[in-house]
């Protein structure tokens, strides 16, 4: 389980989010709704380790530090790849950082998410939607307990969607915990157990 | 990962990246080029800065005193250097560590009749670490001329010698000789014609573009370094801290890069080595101690890229960290490195200068080879590339798996 308490992120006297409790359980899937600038993405960042809270901690399966880090898959909104390097490189490259490289893995990603067609492509020459699978793809390559995906959907097309949808639902059955942000309800609503709305950095409902 | 793989992805990565570092190996090309058009005929022709040189000539031949003379008239008529002389190695050494003199030539006697008789001239120098570059550049420019003299007038003797033998006549043979020397004068006296320099091109006349040929290597291997910076500040601010990279991935990452590195400024003096040596053609024997130096500038000047793209987390800010830190060391090599009057901390932070280092093993290693000043460089170098190498991986893992 992840807890969450009492959460503050601060960028000078600016307040991204404020005094936030979480918690998301194995097998959960939680969707955090909210505008541009609602604090969706910090409170994500900080769920998955990547922020440094202001105050506040995050505790996963009561555990901190490096062990509760690896639990945690993230795909942050930015695409994070490794831009020179083809598709499969960049799967190879990411599994085997998180262990050992996992040729099985990938192959299902690439299949998952049919990025076949493109797989062999360097990423600074794929279009955006291509882009965000493949960035998707990175965050899965790994044994993980959780996956939290910072807005999934952008720039991405229906059929692409059906897939991240398709993919989503296979992982949630597995039992993993899954925490996604948006900022439209989309087709990956019916997925979620729970939607938490935020705004300036508050939950309103 | 394994090791290799790492090193290849990281290579893939550097070379790729939007044809940056192509573009940045093949720049030296242009550079070297217009350096070779415009700028050498008028760094033959510049009087520069003065060079003071104790000299000691043991021999008593008066061919050699003349040879002498020839060597430093041109030299002391436009200003390069001032000659003092001295009736003992004593004096002459006295004066440069005292700092009264930048070198110390000794002429010993026989050194104009050694060469005769094939025995090798053994002309000793000794120069201050301070005056390092042109000294030596001196050294190697009055050397190579009295080489050259040394060959030439040994094979004069020996045509006459046979003249002799073949019954020509003595006044035949002086005459022979005499034609013979003036020739052996003339054709080195106008040599700059290699360069496209008319008119005599005095002995010493090149040791600034030899002295520049070198920071040009050394400079345009600092420069060929950017993309590794931009590329390293890159991956730790926008991919490792939001990708979770652990620790050891990082030490994965970072000796990739240093290696890949390396090896693209490697590739750099590689397509500058026969291009520099098609503009001026130093000695391809001297290659052996040129590719040494070459892998430890590559070395030192990778794990500076890699530490000045760790410090600075923007991309931008970090491309320009390094232009003012190249900018700051080529002003302190080129423009400070003769002046004395510098405060001692300046003077001691220009000495350890791997750029400093790096130019003054090329001035060394491409012409000629002073095996002292060369292994003072290769240490300097090492010793830069150590430090580096250590700071650079502390603030790497530091600033990469920072949260």
């Amino acid at each position: 389980m992840i807890e969450a308490k009492g959460l503050v992120k601060k960028y000078g006297k600016y307040v991204a989010v404020d005094n936030l409790s979480f918690n998301l359980d194995l097998g959960e899937s939680v969707v955090l709704l909210g505008a541009n600038g609602s604090g969706k993405s910090t409170l994500m960042g900080m769920l998955a380790m990547v922020l440094k809270p202001t105050e506040g901690e995050v505790l996963i399966d009561g555990q901190k530090g490096k062990k509760a880090k690896s639990k945690i898959a993230y795909a942050p909104q930015n695409i994070v790849l490794f831009e020179e390097l083809t598709v499969t490189e960049n799967l190879y490259a990411w599994s085997s950082l998180k262990g050992k490289e996992n040729v099985d893995r990938a192959d299902y990603l690439i299949s998952e998410l049919d990025m076949g067609s493109f797989k062999k492509k360097r990423v600074d020459r794929l279009s955006g939607g291509q882009r965000r699978r493949v960035n998707i793809a990175v965050a899965m390559m790994g044994n993980y307990d959780y996956l939290f995906l910072d807005e999934p959907l952008a720039g991405i097309d229906e059929y692409g969607g059906e897939c991240i949808e398709s993919l989503l639902r296979k992982e949630k059955e597995s039992g993993r915990g899954i925490l996604l942000t948006e900022h439209n309800p989309t087709i990956l609503l019916p997925l979620m157990d729970r939607q938490l709305k935020l705004d300036g950095g508050h939950f309103i409902g | 990962m394994k090791p290799f793989t790492f090193i290849l992805y990281d290579i893939k990565r550097l070379f790729g990246h939007g044809k940056t570092a192509i573009l940045a190996m093949l720049s030296p090309i242009p550079v070297l080029l217009l350096f070779a058009t415009f700028l050498v005929p008028f760094l033959t022709t510049d009087s520069g800065s003065k060079l003071s040189i104790a000299l000691y000539n043991a021999d008593s031949s008066e061919e050699l005193a003349e040879l002498v003379d020839m060597i430093i008239a041109p030299e002391v008529a436009d200003g390069r250097v001032v000659i003092y002389p001295v009736n003992d190695t004593e004096t002459g050494i006295k004066l440069v560590n005292e700092g009264k003199v930048a070198a110390f030539f000794y002429i010993p006697p026989n050194t104009y009749t050694d060469p005769m008789n094939g025995k090798r001239a053994a002309i000793e120098f000794y120069y201050s670490q301070e005056h390092a570059f042109e000294s030596l550049l001196f050294y190697a420019s009055a050397h190579s001329t009295l080489s050259v003299f040394g060959q030439g007038i040994r094979i004069v003797y020996l045509a006459a010698d046979i003249a002799l033998d073949k019954g020509v006549t003595a006044e035949d043979v002086i005459t022979l000789w005499e034609e013979g020397s003036d020739e052996l004068v003339d054709v080195h006296l106008h040599r700059g014609k290699i360069i496209g320099k008319s008119g005599v091109f005095s002995p010493g006349n090149d040791y600034y573009l030899r002295f520049l040929m070198a920071g040009l290597f050394a400079v345009c291997a600092y420069f060929v370094s950017f993309p590794i910076i931009y590329l390293t500040s890159l991956d730790i601010s926008e991919i490792f801290g939001k990708r979770n990279t652990s620790k050891s991935n990082l030490a994965g990452f970072y000796f990739a890069r240093l290696f890949s590195g390396t090896l693209l400024i490697m590739c750099a003096f590689l397509i500058m080595y026969p291009i520099a040596r098609a503009i001026r053609r130093f000695p391809v024997s001297l290659a052996l101690s040129v590719f040494p130096a070459m892998i430890l500038t590559a070395l030192a000047f990778s794990a500076l890229a890699i530490l000045i793209g760790a410090v600075f987390k923007n991309g931008h800010t970090s491309l320009w960290a390094g232009l003012y830190f190249g900018f700051v060391s080529i002003l302190g090599v080129i423009f400070l490195m003769s002046n004395s009057s510098l405060p001692k901390f300046v003077s001691f932070l220009m000495e350890i200068s791997p750029l400093r280092a790096s130019v003054s093993i090329f001035s060394n290693a491409l012409f000629t080879l002073v095996p002292e000043r060369y292994f003072t460089d290769m240490f300097i170098l090492l010793a830069s590339f150590i430090v580096f190498t250590i700071c650079g991986f502390f603030v790497y893992l530091k600033r990469g798996s920072k949260v």
